[in-house]
């Protein structure tokens, strides 16, 4: 279970999120809804461990994410950026996060799921943008945390790729995962809770 | 993390070689850097051999400069760096990659253009592949101030703006070491001369290194 209890959190000196309060249960989907700039890509940076701009608590089965070391195990994000190395083929992307993880095994259902066998071999820079989506979706798979933090995952992604992400995320709540999402298009998770980040916002 | 710290060391030099464009830039950067240097000064190519060591000096503060500047720009705008540390990577070790990395790139266009400028100014052989010797002796100290001045770029603050400020005289006083051991070897001195000076360097680099690592540990990118 994710908490979060009284997370305020701050960049560039502006506080962006106030008094944040909620628990997460495992085996869900949670999509933060809210304008630009209400901070939801700032409030998944912080749960992902990228800001530590924060004051508040962010709980992890009841422990703090600052005592457990291995908390960035179990995290997966997938930010505005693919973190593609253009300069790479799509192989050697995958191949790289995967020797950081040690996962090897889970290249082949990575490539499998997304359908990327057929550009394997191609540099990054030449592939379309839902391709290279597609290929930072897959990376998420490799990581294989238990945490799923996607922002707006959906963009650039054709009904195909779409399909195959929400076939994804069903996977990794039926193994116990938990998912959260930055979005703007809430058509495309039905029937998930909805988190409204303009209700933390800084009242001041 | 050893394992991790030589994945990502390796995966930066593979980046860096494989990518022409950086290293042929580079290169030829260097190269035409140190043609035209001694035109600013005097046009009479005879005398060219004089402006050997200035132009090599200039050369290296502009290369070491454009070489490193740049070292975390694209994995900040690309969203490589948050998954390195999202990866459980340390932002020290990250430091210590591009380090790493670039010691391999500038020696490599070091060991390219320097001879070949050689030939043109008229240097002796022994000489140059001493001065060459001293440059990558110098090399680490040089790369990891000047990357940890890149780094702390990232951190948009008035106290790193100051920290980037005092990263420059540190390379200034590497590169005038470097100027004195060089012109020992250009004098004439035995290679041991030119070492005493250079020591100077070694010596800064084993205490900076472990330092500038330090103090990387502690930087967030926000």
């Amino acid at each position: 279970m994710l908490s979060c209890i009284d997370l305020s959190i701050e960049i560039l000196g502006k506080k962006i999120v106030s008094n944040l309060g909620l628990s997460l249960l495992p085996g869900a989907i949670y999509v933060l809804k809210g304008a630009n700039g209400s901070g939801k890509t700032s409030f998944l940076k912080t749960l992902a461990g990228i800001n530590e701009n924060y004051q508040g608590k962010i709980l992890w089965n009841n422990k703090s994410i600052e005592k457990d070391v291995f908390f960035s195990y179990i995290i997966s994000y997938l930010g505005h950026e693919n973190a593609l190395k253009e300069d790479l083929s799509v192989i050697d992307n995958l191949n790289l996060w995967a020797d950081f993880k040690g996962n090897h095994l889970l290249i082949a259902p990575s490539i499998v799921q997304f359908d990327l066998a057929e550009h394997l071999e191609k540099k990054c820079k030449y592939l379309s943008a839902g391709l290279k989506k597609r290929v930072a979706l897959a990376r998420m798979i490799i990581s294989n945390g238990m945490l799923w933090l996607l922002d707006e995952p959906e963009s650039n992604l054709d009904d195909k790729g779409m399909e195959l992400l929400l076939k994804l995320l069903q996977a990794k709540i039926n193994s116990g995962g938990i998912v959260i999402i930055a979005s703007h298009n809430l058509e495309h998770y039905k029937k998930v809770p909805v988190i409204q980040m303009e209700d933390f916002k800084d009242v001041q | 993390m050893f394992n991790k710290l030589l994945r990502l060391s390796l995966f930066e030099i593979y980046r860096s070689l494989i990518n022409n464009k950086t290293w042929l830039s580079n290169s030829l950067f260097l190269f035409i850097n140190m043609l035209v240097f001694p035109f600013a000064i005097n046009t009479d190519i005879e005398s060219y051999g004089v402006y050997f060591l200035p132009s090599v000096i200039t050369s290296i503060l502009l290369a070491v400069v454009l070489i490193t500047s740049n070292a975390f720009d694209e994995d900040v705008k690309d969203g490589t760096l948050d998954q390195l540390i999202i990866f459980g990577i340390p932002l020290y070790a990250i430091y210590l990659s591009k380090v790493i990395a670039a010691i391999v790139e500038f020696s490599f266009i070091i060991c390219i253009v320097l001879p070949i400028m050689a030939i043109f100014y008229k240097i002796e052989h022994r000489v140059v592949l001493q001065i060459i010797l001293n440059i990558l002796l110098s090399i680490p100290l040089l790369t990891s101030v000047s990357i940890f001045g890149a780094m702390l770029t990232m951190n948009i603050s008035k106290n790193s703006a100051i920290a980037v400020l005092l990263v420059f005289p540190l390379l200034i006083s590497a590169l005038i070491i470097l100027s004195l051991a060089s012109t020992e070897i250009l004098n004439g001195s035995d290679f041991i001369v030119a070492f005493s000076y250079i020591k100077i360097n070694i010596g800064l680099t084993l205490f900076l290194l472990p330092l500038l690592m330090w103090l990387s540990k502690s930087l967030k990118q926000f």
